[in-house]
């Protein structure tokens, strides 16, 4: 004998089903409690790229952006980037600044320096991007380095 | 679950993922960007470029060596009569001096076996080295009135 069990939502339940009448003894986990309302949200990837400050020399020539390839082959259906940060790494520059931010930052300029670093998702790629320069330390010596980090989750 | 590598021709870490979906997918866009990677499979974490680099010969993902720095002293009488000296950094290390995350001395490249190190106002110092593909060396130095 074949049991069958119908599961389905009510505005009571936060269950949710994408195809009703499914039988439970033979369907997927996923399809059973998924629907566009409700994703289970699992974990596609995380990951973190630096990306370099750019110099005074080339912020006045006309330069206005670093970016950098942190990760691509992402463009499965349904992917769900929900958390993005990003910091700056204050060893590596003149101005010390580490903080955690999402997900984009602009620093206060100060004559010293300038920009923000941040994140970008693109032809399924994630750039990193920095736009920090900085007066400090000569023409050539480039603004802060910029850390973006990320994770990505699918919602089937 | 596999760990994807992003290095720049001399091997530095700039980038660093960790991926639970296709990972031949992942590979294959990074390839077709033209941008090189080393994968491994099955290996939990990210790792760290300032810990980390890639042999670009070998393909292998090793740790960068350890400068062996001594220091005669960490705690010197403010003036010119104290001084610390720091020996056994590479030779044309880029060396830097900050005070609290604030570049106090230009970066310069150093030219020499040992470095002398004289402070004329008390605070506490930070002295850092850097030379590829040496793990960047930091000592404080305290001078006091």
């Amino acid at each position: 004998m074949v049991a069958r069990v119908i599961l389905d939502s009510t505005a009571a339940s936060p269950l949710r089903i994408s195809a009703a009448g499914t039988d439970v003894n033979s369907a997927e986990f996923n399809t059973l409690i998924f629907d566009a309302n409700q994703p289970p949200l699992r974990l596609w990837g995380s990951g973190w790229g630096s990306v370099p400050g750019i110099t005074l020399d080339d912020h006045n020539g006309g330069k206005n952006i670093n970016t950098t390839v942190i990760a691509s082959g992402f463009t499965t259906p349904g992917s769900l980037p929900a958390i993005f940060t990003c910091t700056q790494r204050g060893a590596d520059s003149p101005v010390g600044i580490s903080r955690l931010y999402t997900p984009w930052i602009t620093l206060a300029a100060n004559g010293n320096f300038g920009g923000g670093v941040g994140f970008g998702i693109s032809g399924g790629v994630i750039n990193g991007i920095n736009t920090n320069w900085t007066t400090l330390g000569g023409g050539s010596t480039p603004g802060a380095v910029a850390v973006v980090s990320y994770a990505v989750f699918k919602n089937y | 679950m596999s760990m994807h590598i992003l290095y720049k021709p001399d091997g530095s870490i700039y980038a660093c993922n960790q991926i639970y979906d296709d990972t031949k997918k992942f590979e294959d866009g990074l390839a077709n960007l033209g941008i090189p990677s080393i994968t491994y499979n099955d290996i939990p974490g990210l790792i760290n470029g300032d810990r980390w680099y890639v042999d670009v010969a070998t393909k292998e993902t090793i740790m960068r060596p350890e400068m062996a720095v001594t220091v005669t002293k960490n705690v010197i009488q403010c003036g010119t009569q104290d001084s610390a000296i720091l020996r056994g950094m590479p030779k044309k290390s880029k060396v830097r001096v900050y005070f609290q995350e604030t570049l106090v001395w230009p970066e310069f490249v150093l030219d020499a076996e040992e470095l002398e190190i004289s402070i004329p106002v008390p605070a506490t110092y930070r002295v850092e080295f850097e030379y590829w593909p040496y793990q960047k060396f930091t000592t404080d130095i305290r001078a006091i009135a």
